[in-house]
């Protein structure tokens, strides 16, 4: 891939990174969660987000929803880098483009190459 | 920073982009972190991994926990506990005041001063009544090195008293009976670095997923490097941990001890044993005589496979292949905890662990090694070696060792014969000796409890809620629980981010956590607690760490401990706190000098520095021939030899019965904390696991008409609990499973279990009981996050 392209790209998922950074302020939880865990509802209403993280490394982990999420009261739609930085806090500070949020380039809940296939 | 071409590229390509839309890049990115004051080094306050954290400091308050990526136990890696810990720390319910309980039952806010008072004029009433043994202590795995040391010296040195225990008696004795029968020293010979290095783990009776999260996050990573590395998992149920096996190999509650054999028997079979390695470090032995392999095939000859699949429910071939895996893979790792300490045949499972290692060479080696996963975060640094239990001393030898306790009380500054040689009561024991004034029958009258809940975390609690009642009792706490509902005195006490100091993990590794604020109101640390009980009761000069300066008393007590135990094959005499301070991942010991890296691995030649250690080898009349590349050197016939033990089959002591047709079986989950009292104050956690609740196989409840959400009454012999029914495939038909966190007394699981110890380490059965089910109704919503916020509530 030429540079140029690359640059393009990654311009592009900067400014997708501001744009969601920008939404995402002050997210709220849109249902009144009651007394439910976050699993009892999104294995089915987001199934395949659901499904993406149970076989991710975070799946595997035990990094269940709450962690990065919130609870309802600090519910966050996409984590701040401080609670990435609980595990991750060489990648925090290596990062170079510490303005944008963690969760701009690892896309949703995929994260990283882990796959629950790679284990059969 | 080294930097290859490759990531060079993709940082100037990040650099250009980022200029593009407007964002300069700070050289160092911990802007973008949590905003805190500073980070300050420690430990996690939870399970035995040891996981080392950095803990966030904004405006004099913890805001914020990070893993350190230069630790050797996580690599900067957290659970949710770990993480999130900080949010307890400032809970409405955090303990603020010593108090006093009145004659109208509730309590009363007193001075530190006038509580210490009443507490110490009350010892002293009770030791001049019913004898020095009449005031018990019971600690935990969970204090700091400093303060079970100082409760130790206090009650043996002090008191003269060895009513001395601590709740790793109800985890880990048997893990410290397996590793001293079998090698004659306590504690593992290897390290977590040996997954890293191993072709075949051995899980059994581990969750590991959910127990020890980030010792499985290391397993997997090495699973997913190393897809040809074989993950075997041993367990009545198909946990998360099994997600990555390549093998399940179910078993009944208590009955694996035949699988263990069973899997000695095929490695014969095939001529898969060490036999070079098995005649120059292991002997064959019953306990009494030794015998030869002829002999250990011939005991061995009835445990064929498809026998103990009829005794055991785990199929013959998964044996073979476990087997055939373990044995021939190179390097092989076995990983337990509760699964094989919490039964009445403990010790007997430790040992049959060792023999298969023992038997295969696999061990001493990187990569091999029989790993006992310590439940608690400082049961092996504070219980374990500062000797914090009724039978032991300083350096994890016994009490009744006369020249070891000569030594104690040379170090301890106390007339020869001070100390006690008879051992105290074990934890069981002692809660069924305790009891009030009136009652001829229960010689302890007293007991002071410190970073424990055993009034939710014994077993058969209905046989020992009345002893703790009418005993005068005193708890350190940070929260009301179900044992200051029992208590007398309430002392507020610090939590580890206030008042720092040591703690050692399972893989002998001792962090220090600095002092990070100030406690909360007037709690106070557990040490101070200890020192001025001492103090008051005029034995300041035993205990004189009691000024106000918490991390300059801490210090003299490591000292003092480092020092009396620097000839033991534990010595941790390199371990200074100036050293724990500047280290960023702690020390292994033995670590007997200050320029010593801490060991990696014990008994090996060159890794081991007890080999060299003159001081060590005088004290304990060790020598050790130059010709032998690994030497067990506590092996008390002097041959360096560890015991392959002839362990006969033996059950759980409770199995199911016309009556009680299932096994109970119980445990943790990867959020909640033992009885739940942190933990469920953390809203994140208590969203995730609100309450207790029933794992039961479908085809046991389709027989009994039960279906998700049902509430079932679970009945043993000895108590009940009502819970809601979770229907799952993950337990084989016939076993049922509650976790064990939630303080909500319907479902307090503990009234269930078993009480009945094993007979070496006086370990209780926790995990087999048999039980009997009713459906009580249909589902109710249970979600209550239940915790106990009222300290003047009844029990």
């Amino acid at each position: 891939m030429k540079t140029s392209k690359k640059i393009f790209i990654m311009v592009f998922i900067l400014a997708i990174g501001a744009i969601s950074f920008a939404a995402f302020a002050g997210s709220k939880h849109p249902e009144d969660m009651g007394s439910k865990d976050c699993a009892e509802c999104h294995a089915d209403v987001t199934p395949d987000v659901f499904k993406q993280w149970e076989e991710s490394a975070h799946g595997f982990t035990g990094v269940k929803c709450q962690v990065c999420h919130g609870d309802e009261v600090n519910f966050v739609k996409s984590p701040e880098n401080a609670t990435c930085e609980g595990c991750h806090a060489k990648q925090i500070d290596n990062n170079q483009v510490p303005q944008a949020r963690c969760a701009s380039c690892h896309i949703t809940h995929n994260f990283t190459v882990h796959k629950v296939h790679q284990y059969k | 920073m080294s930097i290859s071409r490759r990531n060079f590229l993709k940082v100037s390509v990040a650099t250009a982009a980022a200029a593009s839309v407007g964002i300069s890049l700070p050289k160092k990115a911990e802007a973008a972190g949590a905003d805190v004051d500073k980070w300050v080094k420690g430990a996690c306050r939870f399970c035995g991994t040891g996981c080392c954290v950095y803990i966030g400091v904004k405006e004099g308050k913890v805001i914020a926990i990070k893993g350190n990526p230069e630790a050797k136990t996580n690599f900067g890696f957290l659970c949710v506990k770990g993480f999130l810990a900080y949010k307890c720390m400032y809970h409405p319910d955090r303990l603020k005041d010593t108090m006093i309980r009145q004659k109208d039952g509730t309590f009363q806010k007193v001075s530190w001063d006038k509580a210490l008072k009443h507490v110490t004029d009350k010892f002293k009433s009770l030791h001049s009544k019913y004898g020095k043994d009449a005031v018990a202590y019971y600690g935990s795995g969970q204090a700091m090195t400093e303060e079970s040391y100082t409760f130790n010296k206090l009650f043996k040195g002090g008191f003269r008293s060895n009513m001395v225990e601590g709740n790793p008696r109800l985890c880990m004795a048997s893990a410290v009976g397996g590793y001293i029968s079998t090698f004659g020293s306590d504690e593992p010979v290897g390290s977590y670095a040996d997954i890293e290095y191993s072709k075949c783990i051995f899980l059994v009776g581990s969750n590991t997923s959910e127990c020890h999260p980030i010792i499985f996050r290391r397993i997997m990573r090495h699973k997913l490097k190393n897809p040809d590395v074989k993950i075997i998992v041993c367990e009545p149920r198909k946990t998360s941990t099994a997600k990555i096996a390549d093998l399940w190999l179910p078993v009944d509650p208590g009955t694996d001890l035949a699988v263990f054999h069973s899997m000695a028997k095929v490695i014969f079979d095939n001529n898969w044993h060490d036999e070079k390695f098995m005649n120059e470090n292991a002997r064959i032995t019953n306990g009494k005589e030794t015998f030869d392999l002829a002999a250990y095939k011939e005991f061995l000859k009835d445990f064929t496979p498809e026998k103990v699949e009829k005794l055991t429910r785990c199929p013959a071939e998964n044996i073979r292949k476990a087997a055939e895996w373990f044995a021939t893979s190179g390097a092989s790792m076995s990983l337990w905890t509760m699964g094989l300490n919490q039964r009445t045949k403990g010790v007997w499972a430790n040992n049959l662990m060792h023999n298969l290692h023992l038997i295969t060479g696999n061990i001493c080696k990187p990569g091999a090694d029989p790993f006992s996963l310590t439940g608690q975060p400082n049961a092996c640094g504070g219980v374990r070696e500062t000797g914090t239990l009724c039978h032991l001393l300083p350096g994890t030898k016994p009490v009744a060792n006369s020249k070891w306790r000569a030594h104690i009380e040379k170090e301890w500054e106390l007339a020869s014969g001070t100390i006690d040689p008879k051992p105290g009561f074990h934890t069981m024991k002692m809660f069924d000796s305790l009891g009030g004034e009136e009652s001829a029958d229960k010689p302890i009258k007293g007991m002071i409890t410190c970073t424990t809940n055993p009034a939710q975390s014994l077993p058969n609690l209905n046989k020992y809620i009345k002893g703790m009642q009418d005993s005068f009792l005193v708890v350190i706490d940070i929260f009301p629980t179900r044992t200051t509902q029992l208590a007398d005195v309430v002392l507020p006490a610090a939590f580890i981010y206030e008042k720092g100091g040591v703690y050692g993990c399972s893989e002998r590794r001792s962090q220090l956590t600095e002092k990070c604020v100030e406690p909360v109101g007037n709690a106070k640390p557990d040490a101070w607690i200890a020192a001025q009980i001492a103090k008051y009761m005029g034995l300041e000069k035993l205990i004189p760490w009691n000024s106000d300066d918490q991390m300059k008393n801490n210090e003299m007590a490591w000292a003092e401990y480092i020092r009396v135990t620097k000839d033991t094959d534990h010595t941790l005499e390199g371990a200074t706190y100036d050293r724990l301070k500047r280290e960023p991942a702690g020390l292994q010991w033995p670590c007997p000098s200050t320029d010593h890296p801490g060991t990696y691995k014990r008994y090996v030649r060159g890794m081991d520095p007890m080999f060299e250690h003159a001081g060590f080898k005088a004290k304990f009349g060790v020598t050790m021939p130059t010709d032998r590349a690994s030497y067990f050197y506590m092996d008390k016939k002097g041959e360096g030899k560890a015991n392959i033990w002839l362990r006969p089959y033996a059950g759980p002591a409770e199995a199911p019965s016309a009556e009680y047709p299932f096994y109970l079986t119980t445990g943790r989950v990867i959020e909640q904390w033992h009885t739940g009292t942190m933990t469920m104050r953390i809203p994140e956690i208590a969203r995730a696991h609100p309450n207790g609740y029933l794992e039961i196989h479908p085809d046991d409840a389709k027989k009994y008409g039960i279906v998700a959400g049902d509430m079932v009454e679970v009945t043993s012999i000895r108590g009940k609990s009502v819970l809601p029914a979770v229907v799952t495939k993950a337990s084989l038909p016939g076993i049922l499973f509650v976790p064990m966190h939630d303080q909500q007394m319907d479902r307090m699981i503990n009234f269930v279990c078993n009480d009945a110890v094993d007979p070496g380490s006086k370990e209780p059965e926790f995990k087999i009981a048999a039980v009997q089910i009713k459906k009580i109704s249909g589902p109710v919503n249970v979600a209550d996050k239940y915790i106990i916020s009222d300290i003047n509530s009844s029990f």
